[in-house]
């Protein structure tokens, strides 16, 4: 069971290895975006606020004005975070679900892929 | 809870579904349905077709209500069906767009070679082809306000055109009869039809832009199809009554021959004008949704790898991309070398998207009963009777254009569909990624 201390433990720290890749602090310097993600059972929701490719703060709580809304079970979450799950197949059998402009969704795809290759 | 910055309104998606769906290949595919009847009868069945297709979109939209997915085709099917036959009919859907994009290559380059007849077709194939790979690989894209005036400007071009070639001096419907084919033709034309609203179902990716529990997407799928049952209605009718059909059938261009017949060289411009907004609106809409279906079937694990890779600085699917564009090319320069065969594609596609209507039909049935507490954001009323009717309907259309068109219109619908499988059933799990 995935509890909300577990998610927070892995947002922490998926968020310190993006801010130390340099692959992704090339690739992204143009990208600033607000994401929130959702969970389910139990419930929780985290805003990353992310400026020209670094998170600078993340929030434990949801923020107005979401470019990227990611919502599933906490355990789904955990597992694309922790790296064990391939976002990509569970967007495609609907358990992720994913609110966003297709450039954006890549884009965080593309995050997951680089950080846990 | 959050909100979305970009809440995209009704006007918004009914210009991008009715935009997609509206490209220059609509025009001979009309004429063609008009031919299968002989006379303005078309009218009808432009009718008949929207009204199987609104009713269809009513099952698109109870699916992407339930999952709000650029992916819809692959979702759907796999929740329904599992997951072979959902991959085998998604890789048939690539190829269906391949097929819709090589004819729409073919008919634009046939437009350009009509305003500019010292390069030929051939060429402006490949011309149109280099700058469209250049757009998608930029990650060009048309979208918000542009989008809706570009599209809104494209329909009152064509209604506005029909109107008032309906009521000119030159227009003679009297002499042209109803359905000397016989009530026989009716059928095919309704399939071959169904062509023109091919695309329209594409906006439901945008569920995702709109998924915040109040979505209009479900009330806008019909809407657009209304607004393009009107457009193609009223443009058959007025062409119909100012050029005769045998002027046309043969032509991949009807519309330019339309328009110059009505007003000269501006009637011919304004048509060509309408026909590059047509394409750019679909066109580049249906490329690039379907090089991120293949990106994300890549990374799912159900195509090579090396088709996921994305470009650093703009992050669209190259490789993907790069791919796709090698088979449109090969497939529009074939049309071009063929020009007589310019019906093959548009039929093929035709077929194949009335098979896509029926699939998403019994799709929706099936999820009934699987899916049973998934939470519907709308839900068809009468229980199962719609989407049983439009998945017989559409069952029908499809077997009708196969068993009344060329020969090649069946090996390639059959070409495409046993090679999905045998992809799906065999190479995918041995890629092992």
């Amino acid at each position: 069971m995935v509890t909300r201390e577990t998610l927070v433990a892995t947002l922490d720290t998926f968020v310190k290895k993006v801010n130390e890749n340099i692959t992704l602090k090339k690739i992204l310097k143009g990208w600033s975006k607000l994401i929130v993600v959702k969970t389910k059972d139990p419930e929780a929701v985290a805003s990353l606020k992310v400026e020209r490719g670094t998170v600078v703060d993340v929030k434990l709580e949801d923020t107005q004005g979401a470019d990227i809304t990611l919502s599933a079970n906490a355990d789904v979450i955990n597992d694309i975070f922790t790296g064990r799950a391939n976002p990509s197949r569970l967007y495609l059998d609907g358990t992720l679900k994913v609110f966003a402009s297709q450039k954006d969704q890549m884009v965080l795809d593309s995050i997951v892929d680089i950080v846990w290759k | 809870m959050s909100e979305l910055k970009k809440a995209l309104r009704m006007r918004t998606l009914v210009s991008a579904s009715a935009g997609i769906a509206l490209a220059s290949s609509d025009f001979p595919a009309l004429i063609k349905a008009a031919t299968q009847v002989g006379g303005w009868g078309i009218v009808f069945v432009v009718v008949c077709a929207g009204i199987v297709t609104g009713l269809v979109s009513l099952s698109f939209a109870e699916l992407a209500g339930m999952y709000p997915t650029a992916a819809g085709v692959r979702v759907y099917t796999k929740k329904a069906f599992g997951d072979t036959t959902s991959l085998t009919i998604t890789i048939f859907y690539v190829f269906f767009s391949i097929i819709i994009a090589s004819a729409e290559t073919y008919i634009f380059s046939a437009v350009l070679h009509a305003l500019s007849p010292a390069l030929s077709a051939r060429l402006w194939v490949l011309i149109f082809l280099i700058v469209a790979i250049a757009m998608n690989i930029l990650g060009i894209e048309i979208a918000g306000a542009l989008q809706d005036i570009l599209t809104y400007a494209m329909f009152v071009g064509i209604i506005g055109l029909s109107l008032y070639a309906i009521l000119s001096a030159h227009f003679d419907i009297a002499s042209v009869p109803f359905a000397p084919l016989g009530i026989g033709g009716f059928g095919t034309a309704i399939a071959t039809t169904i062509f023109v609203y091919t695309g329209f179902e594409w906006t439901t990716p945008l569920a995702e832009e709109v998924a915040s529990g109040k979505s209009v997407l479900p009330y806008s799928l019909p809407i657009s199809v209304g607004l393009l049952t009107v457009t193609f209605a009223l443009f058959a009718y007025a062409t119909m009554g100012i050029v005769p059909l045998s002027q046309m059938v043969h032509s991949p261009i009807p519309h330019l021959i339309f328009g110059q017949s009505l007003a000269g060289r501006l009637g011919l411009y304004i048509m060509a004008g309408i026909s590059f907004l047509a394409t750019m609106t679909s066109f580049n809409a249906g490329v690039m949704g379907n090089s991120r279906l293949i990106y994300a079937l890549a990374r799912e694990g159900s195509f090579p790898k090396f088709m996921s890779m994305l470009h650093p600085k703009y992050f669209t699917p190259w490789i993907a991309l790069l791919v796709i564009f090698s088979i449109i090319a090969v497939f529009s320069v074939t049309i071009a070398m063929h020009p007589k065969a310019f019906l093959v594609p548009i039929l093929v596609a035709a077929s194949i998207e009335t098979l896509m209507y029926a699939i998403i039909s019994f799709s929706v049935i099936s999820l009934r009963y699987r899916e049973r507490d998934t939470a519907r954001i709308f839900r068809i009323k009468g229980g199962i009777l719609i989407p049983l009717f439009t998945g017989v309907v559409f069952t029908l259309l499809t077997l009708g254009i196969l068993a009344s068109s060329s020969e090649y219109v069946a090996i390639l619908f059959a070409t495409g569909l046993v090679l999905s499988y045998l992809y799906s059933r065999y190479v995918v799990p041995g890629l092992g990624h």
